[in-house]
């Protein structure tokens, strides 16, 4: 008899197990975790770089990206509304390449206030409290001068086209820039132009700069894309010049000798590291405050290696 | 259900039918599972896609805004109009906006609102600018985009409209001195997210603002249904809560609700479960039909089975009734190597053996049966005999011959025992008694004295023994053992009791036996002969075997001294042992 009601006890908990299979109420989805970026831009192929960089991440990592960034890198304003409807939009962490690096936009005491983190990237903020993911600019810069400065075995006169000096990365470069050029006694800097943030020169400015400081035979130049602007120009025949950022277009320059010297400031990198940085964070794993993303020197010689390597 | 096939018949189709029924009920039931999970899986996906697409839509709505209300000329324009209030600044200010407009499509216009001046000017055709707008509706309006992001339902300045969706930024220029606001229009969004959403199976679609109000339901169905929906969204599903993908599951409806990340615009539909497993209902008759098919190859296997499993039980069956009717020759018939198959050859082997063991007994009871009527030969005319011989013996006495009426005495005697009814055992005593009147008879017919010496144990003589059983015996000792003529002939009668055995020794000294003889005399058959003495050694040892079996001995021991012969058998008192 017992034998019987264990067997039947036994089927009945077969079958139960396998109509309970069953899943009556479907599973609400895990939140996402929403990270909102302010870029300067995204009208170049760096800032491109950038975003491809973060979208990478996002997508390994299951997070969602809000990307935004003004049309040009000098609109500051539009950036902090921008930064500002994602905090209003009470993103999980907040990504910015501040343009203007030197005050404390409202965007920032407000994410303090709901507690979303913020962090910098690409740039970093001056007050130096905010995190930071990006090259060392300031090494960059001292890089760039060293190179341009053995081209021009150590003497000469040299100039500097920089992106808007209130955006730290830019500012930084140029820094870096100075400092080594003070130790180099039969070197000076003839010219710092700034505000040109991912913008071309002109041809007619630069044919102004040539007329008015001929002996200036090297250049370095904080962005890619107005390095690219000046090699364009024929005014450009003559002078030396170095620059920043990984894009085709600058390393194939590289290749032609048409620039002597780049630093491998990859935008990829930086958005994917950002992205991993910002979901860290969020998980509460401690991490360093700044993160360094190595960035090589290129130079006719090793830029084949480095597309090599890269284009694989 | 009397029968065995009847039995296994329905034990297969009863396992055969649960297990069907629980298979396909199971499928079934998997089945239904699996397409309402495919079904949400697969709409989830595609409200995501159209709530992204929706959210990458307002994202570059946003972006314009924000570089309109950044934008330095549309500040100058504002600050020129707010000093000298001419309205071809304002017209200029609408050629600005009209610039942004066309930088996407999703906006339907932008309204600038110089709250100051009271003053709202548009992107639009007509009326380009609006002058005297309430103060109190530039209140709410501010009220309302204040610390909110993402589109709102605002109300139309300047048609009083129903309410569009619209995002809203201040123009800063030392201070707030405009707000902009990109507006889009809820056809625009109907046509582009909600319409091709419109199927058999979806019962109701909505596009909700972040604060969850009704952007556009997609039809025009009346307010009271609409109200009615939108409790039910507002039940299921909150405003605030954070998970951007959420589907909920009642008897009868999935609610399926996407909010898109930015914009905070949410998808709702609701579709009716009966519709997502229509197709089932077309699987159900199949499984159906399925199920259907097996329970009839199952009822005739399940029958040629039963038959095949009762056959031989029927053969055993059908075999031990005509046994039991007396046809003990009937043997089963052997059709498997199974249980079955060693049921039916041990029944043969049992009837085989009963067999045996009948035509033993019969063999038993036709021996005694022939011993019983040998003996009854006797039993002649025994009244007659008896008158006779004692009318001569008291013929002999009365003329003086009193040792032959003695001897005809001793004959009456042993002929009384021979053929007495009284019964087949007698006392050793008896045995003995006759035993004497035989000996004495053979003197009379020899001439001659035999002697013959009796030494019965008192514990003997009262033991039983078959009638006649010592007679044949010592008759074979007088014929053939001793040599009556010689003076020193003997025969020697004891009779003891050991344990719970009668011994019998009969022992004489004559000229003894061969082991031929020997064997020959025991082996013989019993048969009839004339005279006295017929019943013979044969007889006895076949009497003892009848009566005592196993238990009873007849042994012979010879040499040229003289032959012993010792009958042991049970020491009995009572007839009935």
């Amino acid at each position: 008899m017992s034998r019987r009601i264990t067997s039947g006890i036994l089927i009945l908990a077969l079958l139960l197990v396998l109509c309970g299979c069953k899943s009556t109420q479907a599973e609400a989805a895990p939140p996402e975790l929403i990270i909102g970026v302010v870029a300067k831009s995204n009208a170049t192929e760096y800032w491109m770089s950038v975003r491809s960089g973060m979208e990478a991440a996002a997508k390994r990592n299951g997070c969602r990206i809000l990307f935004f960034a003004p049309d040009a890198e000098e609109s500051a304003e539009a950036q902090e509304k921008l930064a500002s409807a994602l905090i209003r939009r009470r993103v999980d962490v907040l990504a910015v390449s501040p343009i203007d690096a030197g005050n404390e936009p409202a965007y920032l005491k407000e994410a303090r206030k709901l507690g979303i983190p913020v962090i910098s990237y690409d740039s970093a903020f001056e007050s130096g409290e905010i995190a930071y993911i990006g090259i060392d600019n300031h090494l960059a810069g001292y890089q760039m001068a060293a190179n341009l400065a053995k081209r021009l075995e150590y003497q000469g006169e040299i100039g500097i086209v920089s992106g808007e000096l209130n955006q730290m990365c830019h500012r930084e470069r140029v820094e870096g820039v100075k400092e080594y050029i003070e130790t180099v006694p039969e070197m000076k800097i003839t010219y710092i132009e700034s505000g040109y943030s991912g913008a071309k020169m002109s041809g007619e400015k630069l044919a102004q700069l040539r007329r008015e400081h001929p002996e200036v035979k090297g250049l370095v130049v904080t962005s890619a894309v107005t390095a690219l602007g000046i090699i364009e120009s024929f005014e450009a025949v003559g002078l030396s010049i170095v620059t920043i950022d990984v894009q085709e277009d600058v390393l194939y320059a590289l290749k032609n000798k048409h620039i002597v010297g780049l630093v491998a400031q990859s935008g990829y990198d930086i958005g994917y590291e950002t992205i991993n940085y910002a979901r860290d964070l969020k998980a509460g794993r401690e991490k360093e405050k700044n993160i360094i993303i190595e960035a090589e020197f290129l130079t006719a010689e090793n830029v084949e290696d480095y597309l090599e390597k890269h284009t694989q | 259900m009397r029968s065995i096939r009847s039995k296994v018949l329905i034990s297969i189709l009863l396992i055969t039918v649960i297990t069907a029924t629980a298979i396909t009920g199971i499928f079934y039931v998997k089945s239904a599972a699996t397409i309402e999970e495919n079904y949400i899986s697969s709409n989830q996906q595609q409200n995501r896609q159209i709530i992204e697409s929706l959210d990458q839509t307002t994202q570059e709505v946003y972006q314009v805004l924000v570089e309109a209300s950044c934008d330095a000329v549309i500040k100058a324009k504002i600050k020129e109009y707010t000093a000298e209030k001419k309205d071809k600044t304002l017209i200029e200010i609408v050629s600005l906006l009209q610039n942004y407009n066309q930088r996407d499509t999703a906006i339907s216009s932008f309204h600038l609102i110089i709250p100051d001046e009271q003053v709202l000017v548009t992107s639009e055709a007509y009326p380009k600018f609006k002058k005297v707008i309430e103060r109190r509706s530039i209140e709410a309006l501010i009220k309302e985009t204040k610390d909110q992001a993402g589109p709102l339902l605002l109300n139309n300045l300047i048609s009083g409209r129903r309410p569009h969706l619209a995002f809203a930024e201040p123009i800063n220029d030392n201070g707030i001195v405009g707000y902009l606001c990109a507006n889009i229009e809820e056809r625009y969004l109907y046509y582009n997210y909600v319409s091709e959403m419109q199927n058999d199976t979806i019962k109701e679609v909505m596009l909700l603002d972040q604060n969850n109000e009704v952007i556009t339901a997609g039809d025009d169905r009346q307010e009271e249904a609409l109200a009615r929906t939108v409790k039910v969204m507002k039940e299921k599903f909150k405003a605030s809560d954070a998970s951007l993908q959420d589907v909920r599951i009642d008897e009868e409806t999935i609610y399926f609700y996407s909010r898109a990340p930015f914009s905070g615009c949410a998808l709702y539909i609701s579709v009716d479960r009966e519709m997502v497993l229509g197709d089932l209902a077309k699987l159900r008759l199949y499984y159906l039909g399925i199920l259907m098919i097996f329970l009839i190859i199952a009822g005739i296997l399940a029958s040629y089975l039963a038959r095949l499993i009762y056959k031989p039980v029927q053969n055993l069956t059908r075999t031990v009734k005509r046994v039991s009717e007396g046809e003990l020759s009937t043997r089963a018939q052997i059709t498997s190597q199974d249980e079955m198959g060693d049921l039916a050859m041990e029944f043969n082997q049992m009837l085989n053996q009963i067999e045996i063991l009948i035509k033993q007994l019969i063999e038993k009871e036709q021996l005694k049966k022939d011993a019983e009527l040998e003996a009854l030969q006797y039993q002649v005319t025994p009244h007659f005999m008896y008158n006779t011989l004692n009318s001569i013996k008291y013929a002999a006495l009365i003329k003086g011959e009193k040792e032959l009426a003695d001897l005809i005495e001793n004959f009456v005697e042993l002929l009384q025992a021979s053929i007495s009814k009284k019964g087949a055992f007698l006392t050793v005593s008896e045995e003995v008694h006759i035993l004497q009147n035989y000996v004495r008879l053979q003197e009379f017919r020899s001439n001659t004295a035999i002697k013959v010496i009796y030494e019965i144990e008192p514990a003997a003589s009262n033991c039983l023994l078959p009638r006649l059983i010592l007679q044949p015996i010592v008759e074979n000792a007088i014929l053939h053992g001793i040599d009556i003529k010689k003076g020193d002939s003997l025969i020697l009668i004891s009779a003891v009791v050991s344990g719970e055995k009668l011994e019998i020794e009969i022992k004489d000294n004559g000229r003894g036996m061969s082991e031929e003889q020997i064997r020959t005399l025991l082996n013989s058959q019993a048969k009839k002969t004339k005279g006295f003495t017929a019943v013979g050694i044969p007889n006895v040892r076949d009497r003892l075997a009848l009566y005592y079996g196993e238990k009873s001995r007849l042994r012979y021991v010879s040499s040229d001294q003289g032959t012993t012969v010792m009958i042991y058998l049970p020491a009995t008192y009572d007839e009935k042992e």
